[in-house]
């Protein structure tokens, strides 16, 4: 699993890549938590773009980076989730909570 | 009882990094059905849902053996079954409710439901103490083996 960021202004975007699940689930929520409170933006992506897999581990990682960009007063998104994790996503009711954006 | 047309057994560890392997293997034998990218992607979660519930709560304090039975049968349907000698599930009932865990902060809750919303069919078979075997079942809409 492998996480590059980008700064757009006031948006983090946030790139993992790979599969989400249990083995991975809790190194990739340090990662992604920490680079958040590092880069206090008001705006955080999270580009699932390159995230073809996720199961329930995935669920606690969206949740985790959500939780605590919204902690910092930031908005949070989710864009290009690929179709098996967006149903994951849905699966739980996370798309009525996460606004889901292209680009 | 439905005919059966092939099936593999695979044993490994309950290691974590095994997750990935099981539901890649899973969907490798399934795909002898001809199945959907959708149909496949559900069988891969339905798996790695399972075999994490026994990495974790199954193996909680060690590493122990888990079996993977994938049996594909007559009308296009596939059978997996996932199970441990682990600790066993005390109250099978509540432990397939949504967000029920015992698993701790990391963990949704949410492997029974997603289970039971990805496939067709899903049993949980439990004793304290004698592990644990989850039996899930889907029909396929594949142009084979009709």
């Amino acid at each position: 699993m492998k996480l590059t960021k980008e700064r757009r202004g006031p948006l983090l975007i946030l790139r993992p890549e790979g599969e989400i699940d249990h083995h991975c689930a809790a190194a990739l929520t340090q990662e992604l938590t920490e680079t958040i409170d590092e880069e206090t933006a008001p705006q955080v992506r999270l580009d699932m773009g390159g995230v073809p897999f996720m199961d329930s581990a995935g669920l606690m990682v969206v949740v985790a980076a959500c939780r605590r960009a919204q902690g910092l007063d930031g908005a949070f998104e989710a864009a290009n989730v690929m179709p098996q994790p967006h149903k994951v996503l849905q699966a739980a009711g996370l798309d009525r909570k996460i606004p889901f954006v292209e680009g | 009882m439905k005919q059966e047309i092939n099936r593999f057994t695979v044993r490994f560890p309950s290691k974590s990094a095994n997750e990935s392997f099981a539901r890649s293997a899973a969907a490798a034998f399934c795909a002898q059905l001809d199945p959907t990218l959708d149909e496949l992607g559900d069988i891969r979660t339905a798996v790695s849902e399972a075999v994490t519930n026994a990495v974790v709560h199954g193996y909680r304090d060690c590493i122990g053996t888990v079996v993977m039975t994938v049996r594909l049968l007559e009308d296009s349907v596939v059978e997996i079954k996932i199970a441990d000698k682990g600790v066993g599930i005390p109250d099978i009932e509540a432990a397939r409710q949504p967000m029920f865990t015992t698993g701790g902060a990391e963990r949704s809750g949410m492997g029974f439901t997603i289970m039971e919303s990805f496939m067709d069919e899903l049993k949980v078979k439990s004793r304290p103490g004698q592990g644990t075997t989850v039996t899930m079942k889907k029909r396929l809409n594949t142009r084979r083996y009709k």
